[in-house]
C-alpha cells in the first residue's frame, strides 16, 4: 500500500537530470570545486602538471571516474543490481562534466602532440558527445511528440505510400514532361538522408529542395501551357504539397531519432578508444618514470 | 466506315474503352484523357501512337520520339490487319481478336505485369529509408583501439628501442649527442611519448630516451644525471648537517625536465627556510645564522677577511665590526686616496673606473694591476741624482741586485754620490766625513742603504707590509710579505656586479671614508634591502628570495661523483672528502 501510494504520489515523467533533486549535481559541483581548490592551493616546482603530488592524485581520480562512468554502459543492459539506473544516469551525466574539469586539471591546461594529451581529447570528445547526448534526451522527446502529434511512424509511412500512388497516378493525366517530373520526384529512392541532413537540419536538406521545385514547376508549367483545367492541376498540387508536408513531419521524426542515437556512434568507440588511450598514458608515463 | 472495339482482358480486365469509328482521321492512343484509347501508365506517352486505316489494313504508327514494341526491339508501326497480329505499347499488349466482314475489328487489351508497386510495398521501403540503425559500434571501437595501440605504443617503442641501439656510446658510459637514424626526428614517434618540452641544455640526446630514463618502469635515477653533471657539489658538509646530504635525495627531487626550455628546479624559499631557519636542529655545530626571509630576518653580512694571506684563509666578521682585521698584506685606504686632488677632482664621476675594470662575465672586477693603477703616481724611485732608475715591481727578488746593478754601473763610470750630511758645518773637534766612498765600496753602500730605505720604510713599505731580516741570519733580506686581495668577500653570494651597473659605485661602497681597508667598504644588508624586500615584496621592491642571491650546490664540498651514487643509498661520505670550514 504504501508502495502504491508513493508511487502515485511521483510525478508521470521527470528528468533524470533532477532526479532526486540534483543530488548528484551537487555531489559532482562539491568534487569539481574541491579539485579547482586543490589545484589552486598547491605550490608545483615549475608549470602545474599531472606529475606532482596533486597531478597524481587528479589523475588516479580521473582515471578512476572514467572506468565507473564507463562502467554504466554495461551496467544499463542489466536489469537489477545496484541503484536505480535513473539514478545512475544522472550520475554519470554530472560525474562525466566534472570529469572533463578534472582531467583538465591533471594535465594543467597543458596541451602536447603526444599521447597524454591525445586522452585529454578524447575524453573531450567523448564528454561533449554525451553532453549532446544529454541535451537530446531531454529535448528531442517532447519536440517528437509534437510532430508526430499521434501519428505513428508505420502510419506516417502508409499514409506516404498512398500519397505516392496517387500523385503518381494524377501525373499519368498530364503531358509527357510534368509526368517525367512528378514520378521522378514521387519515388522512395529519393528519399535518403545522409550525415549533412543529421547535422545541419531542414533548411539544407535536398529531399525538401527537390519536392520543392517539383511543385513549383508543375505550377509554372501548367500555368504557361494553359492546356489543363484547374480541376485537374488542383488535386495533383493538392497531392504533392500534402506529401511535401508529411515529408517534411517524417524527415524531422527521423533527425530527431537519428540524434538521439547517433550520438553514441561517437560517444561508445570513443569511450573504447579512451580506456586504450589511457591504459597506454598511464604505462607509458610510468614506463618512461 | 470501321468500329475498332478494344476488349480489355487480364488485369486491365475492369477498364471499360468506347468503341471508336475510325473514319478519315485516326484514333489516338495515349495519356492524353482525349485519346480514343487512353492508356494510363508511365510508359506510355501523353500522345504515344494512332491507329490509322492505310490501304487494306489497320496500322498503330507511334508518335515522333516514341515507339512500339518493347525497348530492346523497338519499331515505329504495326500492321493489324489479320486475327493474330499482336503489337505492343508500353507495357500493354494489342492484338487482334476478330477482323468482320464490314471490317470492323475488335483489338483485345491487356498489360504486362509492369504494375505500379502496392501501397503496403511502398510503405515498407519507406519504413526502411525513415529506419534509424547505429552503426557498427563495436567494430569502430576495435578499430580506434588498435590504431591507437599501433600508433601511440608500438610505433614509439619501437622507435625508441631503434635509438637506444643507435647510441652505443652512451652504453660504454660516455654522453653521445649523435642522433638516432632509424626514425630520425621529427619521424621518431617517441616524442608521442614525451610529456612536455625537453630544456635547451639537454636538446641534444632529447631523442634518446633511454639517455635518462635508463631502466623500464624505475623513476630516472640520479647517476644518470651525474654521469655529465660530474662536479656538481654537496649542499653542506655531511658531516656538520647529515640530514642535507644530498646523496639521500634524487636529483629529480628538485629539478625537473621535461618543462619547457629551462629545467625547472624547487626553489621556493619555503624549501630553504624549513631547514634555515632553525639550522640548529639538523646542523647543531654550525656556525651559520637563522634566516627567515630577506627582507625581514636576515643576518648582517659577514664578509671573509684575510687571516693569513701566505695560506690564503679567511675569517667572516660582521659589516661594521671594528674589530675587524684583514690581513691582506697591503696598506692602502681608498678614504686616503680620494682625498687626493688628482685623483677626486669635481665632476669626476669615473673616479673609481680608474683603477678598477670590470671582468668579463660582469660578476666581479680584474685584479688591480700596479703597472696599470699605480705606477703613473709610484714611480719605484730610488736615486735621487738617477729618478729613471725604478724598481722592478712584483720580483721583490731582483730588487737587491737590480740596485746593486745601478750603483756598479754608477761607480764605474766614476760617479760620486755623497753620503747623507746630517751637520751642515764642520765643527771643532769633530771629525771630518769619510770621503764618498768610491768603487765597491760604493756599491756595497749604496745598495744596503736603498734597501733600507726603498723596502723598509720608503718605496716597497708604503703600500706593503715588509719582513726585516731575520736575526743572526746574515743572508737574509727584507723581504715582501705575501698579498691577498679575494676577488669576492662575500663568496656565498651570487652578487653581479653589472646587474647592478646603473647604480653609482658610490650609492653601495663608501668608498670616500673608507679607511679599515675592505671591512668598512663592503655594504651592509641595510644597502640591500634599500631595493630589495624578501620573497612576499612589495609592488615598489624587488622580491628577492633565497636563491636569487644564494646557490645550492656547493661545489667546492664534496663532489657527488658518479662513483659515489652508483647504488645512491646514502650512508656516509669517503674518507677522502676535503674538509670545508663553515666559518
Amino acid at each position: 500500500m504504501t508502495r502504491f501510494s508513493s508511487a502515485a504520489a511521483l510525478p508521470i515523467h521527470r528528468s533524470f537530470l533532477v532526479w532526486r533533486n540534483g543530488i548528484y549535481a551537487k555531489a559532482a559541483l562539491l568534487l569539481t570545486a574541491s579539485c579547482i581548490l586543490l589545484y589552486a592551493l598547491q605550490h608545483p616546482t615549475g608549470p602545474a602538471n599531472g606529475g606532482t603530488a596533486v597531478g597524481y592524485f587528479l589523475g588516479t581520480l580521473a582515471a578512476i571516474l572514467v572506468l565507473w562512468l564507463a562502467w554504466f554502459g554495461i551496467r544499463r543492459r542489466r536489469y537489477g543490481g545496484a541503484g536505480q539506473l535513473e539514478g545512475l544516469l544522472s550520475a554519470h551525466v554530472y560525474f562525466g562534466i566534472a570529469l572533463m574539469i578534472v582531467a583538465t586539471l591533471h594535465a594543467g591546461f597543458r596541451l602536447h602532440w603526444n599521447v597524454h594529451s591525445l586522452t585529454l581529447v578524447l575524453l573531450s570528445l567523448v564528454v561533449a558527445s554525451g553532453m549532446f547526448g544529454s541535451y537530446a534526451f531531454w529535448r528531442y522527446p517532447q519536440l517528437m511528440t509534437q510532430n508526430r502529434a499521434s501519428a505513428t511512424l508505420t502510419s506516417m509511412t502508409a499514409e506516404l505510400a498512398t500519397l505516392d500512388l496517387r500523385c503518381r497516378q494524377l501525373a499519368l493525366l498530364f503531358p509527357d514532361d510534368i509526368m517525367s517530373l512528378v514520378h521522378e520526384t514521387v519515388a522512395p529512392g529519393t528519399a535518403h538522408f545522409g550525415m549533412a541532413d543529421l547535422v545541419w537540419g531542414r533548411r539544407h536538406n535536398q529531399v525538401h529542395r527537390n519536392n520543392l521545385a517539383a511543385i513549383a514547376r508543375v505550377q509554372t508549367q501548367l500555368a504557361d501551357r494553359q492546356a489543363a483545367t484547374p480541376s485537374e492541376v488542383l488535386p495533383l498540387v493538392q497531392s504533392l504539397t500534402q506529401r511535401l508536408i508529411l515529408m517534411e513531419r517524417m524527415y524531422r521524426d527521423w533527425r530527431y531519432r537519428a540524434l538521439m542515437l547517433q550520438w553514441r556512434a561517437i560517444h561508445v568507440p570513443l569511450t573504447i578508444g579512451l580506456i586504450v588511450a589511457l591504459a597506454i598514458h598511464v604505462i607509458v608515463v610510468f614506463y618512461d618514470w | 466506315m470501321t468500329l475498332v472495339s478494344f476488349a480489355p482482358t487480364g488485369p486491365v480486365a475492369a477498364m471499360a474503352w468506347p468503341s471508336v469509328q475510325l473514319d478519315q482521321s485516326e484514333i489516338a492512343i495515349g495519356r492524353n484523357p482525349a485519346s480514343g484509347l487512353c492508356l494510363l501508365h508511365r510508359q506510355i506517352r501523353f500522345n504515344h501512337a494512332v491507329l490509322r486505316t492505310e490501304g487494306a489494313g489497320l496500322y498503330l504508327v507511334a508518335a515522333e520520339g516514341a515507339f512500339l514494341g518493347t525497348a530492346a526491339d523497338p519499331q515505329q508501326s504495326a500492321r493489324l490487319a489479320h486475327a493474330g497480329d499482336t503489337t505492343q505499347i508500353g507495357p500493354f499488349i494489342l492484338t487482334v481478336r476478330e477482323v468482320t466482314g464490314d471490317g470492323n475489328v475488335t483489338l483485345s487489351v491487356t498489360q504486362t505485369n509492369d504494375m505500379e508497386p502496392d501501397e503496403g510495398a511502398l510503405a515498407q521501403i519507406y519504413l526502411r529509408v525513415f529506419n534509424v540503425a547505429l552503426p557498427n559500434v563495436r567494430l569502430w571501437a576495435l578499430l580506434l583501439s588498435c590504431g591507437l595501440v599501433v600508433i601511440f605504443f608500438a610505433w614509439p617503442l619501437l622507435s625508441m628501442q631503434a635509438a637506444k641501439h643507435d647510441n652505443g656510446d652512451m652504453q660504454r658510459g660516455g654522453p653521445s649527442f649523435s642522433e638516432p637514424s632509424f626514425f630520425p626526428p621529427p619521424w621518431g614517434a617517441a616524442s608521442l611519448w614525451n610529456v612536455g618540452a625537453i630544456s635547451r641544455a639537454h636538446s641534444g640526446f632529447a631523442a634518446n630516451c633511454s639517455f635518462c630514463h635508463q631502466t623500464p618502469f624505475v623513476p630516472v635515477r640520479s647517476s644518470a644525471c651525474l654521469a655529465c653533471h660530474r662536479d656538481i657539489g654537496q649542499h653542506a658538509d655531511p658531516s656538520v648537517a647529515p640530514a642535507a646530504d644530498l646523496r639521500l635525495q634524487r636529483c629529480e627531487h628538485c629539478h625537473h625536465e621535461h618543462k619547457g626550455q629551462t629545467i625547472a628546479t624547487r626553489d621556493s624559499q619555503a624549501d630553504c627556510v624549513a631547514c634555515h631557519g632553525d639550522i640548529r636542529r639538523i646542523a647543531p655545530e654550525t656556525s651559520l645564522h637563522d634566516v627567515l626571509d630577506f627582507g625581514t630576518n636576515h643576518p648582517q653580512f659577514r664578509p671573509a677577511l684575510v687571516l693569513d694571506a701566505g695560506l690564503r684563509t679567511t675569517k667572516r666578521f660582521d659589516i661594521g665590526d671594528l674589530q675587524a682585521e684583514d690581513h691582506s698584506n697591503v696598506r692602502f685606504t681608498h678614504a686616503g686616496h680620494l682625498k687626493l686632488p688628482k685623483l677626486n677632482r669635481a665632476g669626476r664621476q669615473d673616479v673609481c673606473g680608474g683603477c678598477h675594470v670590470p671582468a668579463p662575465g660582469g660578476v666581479t672586477f680584474k685584479p688591480v694591476q700596479f703597472d696599470d693603477a699605480c705606477a703613473s703616481c709610484h714611480s719605484l724611485q730610488f736615486e735621487p741624482q738617477h729618478p729613471e732608475w725604478r724598481l722592478p715591481h712584483g720580483h721583490p727578488e731582483e730588487v737587491a741586485s737590480r740596485i746593486a746593478g745601478y750603483y756598479a754601473r754608477a761607480a764605474l763610470a766614476g760617479e760620486v754620490f755623497d753620503r747623507p750630511n746630517t751637520e751642515p758645518f764642520y765643527k771643532p773637534g769633530v771629525p771630518p766625513p769619510p770621503p764618498p766612498p768610491t768603487g765597491t765600496d760604493l756599491v756595497t753602500y749604496k745598495t744596503e742603504a736603498a734597501m733600507m730605505s726603498t723596502i723598509a720604510r720608503s718605496t716597497c713599505g708604503e703600500c706593503h707590509v715588509t719582513i726585516p731580516p731575520a736575526a743572526g741570519q746574515p743572508n737574509d733580506a727584507w723581504r715582501i710579505a705575501p698579498v691577498f686581495v679575494p676577488d669576492r668577500y662575500m663568496p656565498s653570494s651570487l652578487f653581479r656586479h653589472a646587474s647592478h651597473a646603473t647604480s653609482t659605485c658610490q650609492n653601495c661602497h663608501a668608498a670616500a671614508t673608507s679607511n679599515l681597508g675592505a671591512i668598512s667598504l663592503l655594504p651592509g644588508i641595510g644597502t640591500c634591502r634599500a631595493c630589495h624586500a624578501g620573497e612576499a615584496a612589495p609592488a615598489s621592491r624587488i622580491s628577492s628570495s633565497c636563491a636569487s642571491c644564494h646557490r645550492f650546490h656547493d661545489d667546492s664540498l664534496m663532489h657527488l661523483a658518479p662513483a659515489d651514487t652508483a647504488t645512491f643509498t646514502g650512508g656516509r661520505a669517503p674518507p677522502s672528502m676535503p674538509a670545508k670550514e663553515l666559518q
